[in-house]
């Protein structure tokens, strides 16, 4: 009963922070740009994961997300003054791919064919101000209104699929900074700060993925994963559904360079306007476990250790930082209560708990003594038609929407996607 | 289907040269009525002119509306309506519950704005959400209360009144 009891209150605990006030910072924090690439990159890779097992001519896939509760200071043109202003980060992903099997599709997986496709990827996200327009008796509506930077960060690849032995994609990320108008509006045309980069990731057989970020010859980031359960595969019979599937990982990424949007200097305490910039990259190996436990019920485990190549210090208060040894954890429940008959209809349910470390989070969150460790949760659930599907989500601070954008920690969030597919 | 894969390969490509960040952050800007175009605001012997430069030809275009701050000195304050105009196919009609200017179309002059402050101003193109046959006009309100909305809306317009 005890044991319910605790467990009941650390659920109440997880699910009903409620803030009490937000945290008030500059909108420049909102610029990482190594972050950003390996965002759009992972949501490429991820998308591409569900594509490489389908039969298809064309895909295409949108999702919006909404984190509400950024308090930003902001310049209001009516007083004339900066002040905390209530905004909402909006991020919109968007995925469109052109396949084009050469002699046809594979009639089975264990068969092989040979494709090759092309894919745009984009991710923009950025702040915006709701306004309310009374029209009168036509009742109220609202606009929204650009503020501070935008970003837009497009993938534009090829890629070459072997199946079931190898998949090859290649292409070129794009960084584009825009600053909108004081009005509110945004001219597209014209970026303040605009850059790419080279990106490359390969799997073979299903079991080994690489992918690799490289910025003027020098690698951003690189990723690993191994899946053990299908290595094992190959020598033994492993087609019980009930085996875990396990998946190893190694990611390297040059996370703190003493950039003015970082939150850490790097082996010492800097004046922001040094020019001497030096680098810790951030390793993380991580383990992950998915496992049937019954028809309808499969358990996913995460676990992510870190190594932090050199010293980091706070800026706020100017501290050496003992990182935590754990990078982040989460535990998911998928409840799919639709067997797989039809098996042109897949309906799941998640929810999950997390927790993460980040030497950002004390700074966005709502009350910085919590320090840089946040536990969150997500539900969610979606429905795939096999030509057509949706997904809705609501999550606060669960560690892998922290890790897309840090600044995101102690908001709630809300995100809808769907997809199209021939 | 021939057409269909036409349709397919023009969205892809157009896609592909404008990026698919700007057209999902466009799709988004749509659900959530973006400002999407500009407006200037003039103040001069007591009117605040206004003009834009954008027009709507499209079937669905019900009129414009011109919203003012309902505070000075706010940028974030509530914008009330300050004029509208129903447009139908005969032309410019007056009626609905506000003076109107034939020129509203392109321009509009606030001759009561408030006083003393800054204020923004913003001007929205609307549209029925109604089948044409389904639409009423008249010198009142007819339908146009209940089946109108935004379709779109501009960044704001700054002036200020002495």
């Amino acid at each position: 009963m005890k044991k319910i009891l605790f467990l009941s209150a650390v659920l109440a605990q997880l699910f009903f922070i409620a803030p009490l006030f937000s945290a008030v910072y500059e909108a420049s924090t909102l610029h990482n740009s190594v972050s950003r690439s390996e965002t759009v990159q992972d949501l490429y890779v991820k998308r591409w994961k569900i594509l490489q097992e389908e039969n298809f001519y064309f895909d295409i896939y949108g999702k919006i997300n909404w984190v509400f509760g950024f308090n930003v200071n902001t310049v209001n043109a009516g007083y004339l003054q900066t002040e905390p202003t209530d905004l909402q980060l909006t991020r919109t992903y968007g995925s469109m791919t052109l396949a084009m099997p050469i002699g046809g599709h594979r009639a089975t997986p264990e068969e092989n064919d040979f494709i090759i496709a092309f894919t745009t990827t984009g991710f923009h996200y950025g702040l915006t101000k709701k306004i309310n327009i009374d029209r009168g008796t036509a009742g109220s509506e609202s606009v929204t209104d650009y503020k501070h930077s935008q970003f837009f960060d497009d993938i534009y690849a090829f890629s070459i699929l072997y199946r079931p032995y190898l998949t090859l994609h290649a292409g070129l990320i794009f960084n584009n900074e825009y600053a909108p108008e004081d009005n509110g509006t945004m001219d597209y045309f014209d970026p303040v700060k605009s850059y790419s980069k080279k990106f490359f990731a390969v799997e073979v057989y299903g079991c080994t993925a690489f992918s690799m970020n490289i910025d003027n010859g020098k690698p951003e980031s690189m990723k690993a994963e191994i899946e053990i359960t299908k290595i094992t595969g190959i020598f033994k019979d492993v087609s019980n559904p009930y085996i875990p599937l396990a998946t190893l990982g190694y990611e390297r990424t040059m996370a703190y360079n003493d950039e003015a949007y970082d939150s850490v200097w790097v082996n010492k305490v800097k004046n922001p306007l040094d020019e001497i910039k030096e680098e810790a990259n951030l390793n993380i190996l991580s383990l992950k476990l998915i496992q049937r436990i019954s028809k309808n019920f499969t358990l996913e485990g995460f676990y992510a250790a870190q190594y932090i190549t050199e010293d980091i210090y706070t800026k706020t208060d100017e501290k050496k930082i003992n990182p935590s040894i754990t990078k982040e954890w989460y535990m998911l429940i998928n409840i799919d209560p639709i067997p797989a008959t039809p098996e042109d209809v897949k309906f799941k349910v998640y929810t999950g708990i997390s927790w993460y470390w980040d030497p950002a989070i004390a700074i966005h969150r709502n009350s910085p003594s919590k320090g840089n460790g946040a536990y969150g949760w997500i539900l969610g659930m979606n429905i795939d038609f096999k030509n057509f599907g949706l997904d809705f989500m609501t999550e606060y601070n669960y560690s892998t929407e922290l890790k897309k954008l840090i600044e995101t920690s102690d908001k709630f969030a809300v995100e809808g996607s769907m997809f199209f597919r021939i | 289907m021939k057409y269909f894969k036409l349709i397919i390969a023009a969205v892809f490509l157009s896609t592909m040269f404008t990026g698919c960040s700007y057209v999902s952050d466009m799709a988004e800007g749509a659900i959530t009525d973006r400002a999407s175009f500009s407006a200037t605001a003039v103040y001069s012997g007591g009117n605040v002119t206004l003009t834009w430069d954008k027009t709507d030809t499209s079937d669905n275009f019900t009129g414009i509306e011109v919203y003012r701050t309902s505070d000075a000195n706010d940028e974030y304050a509530t914008y009330e309506l300050v004029a509208s105009r129903l447009y139908n196919d005969s032309g410019l009609s007056s009626g609905f519950t506000q003076t109107y200017t034939d020129t509203l179309l392109t321009t509009y002059t606030d001759s009561t704005p408030a006083s003393d402050g800054i204020y923004f101003y913003r001007v929205a193109f609307i549209h029925w959400d109604k089948d044409a046959d389904e639409r009423t006009y008249s010198t009142t309100d007819g339908n146009y209360p209940f089946y109108t909305d935004i379709d779109s809306i501009s960044g704001y317009a700054k002036v200020v009144i002495p």
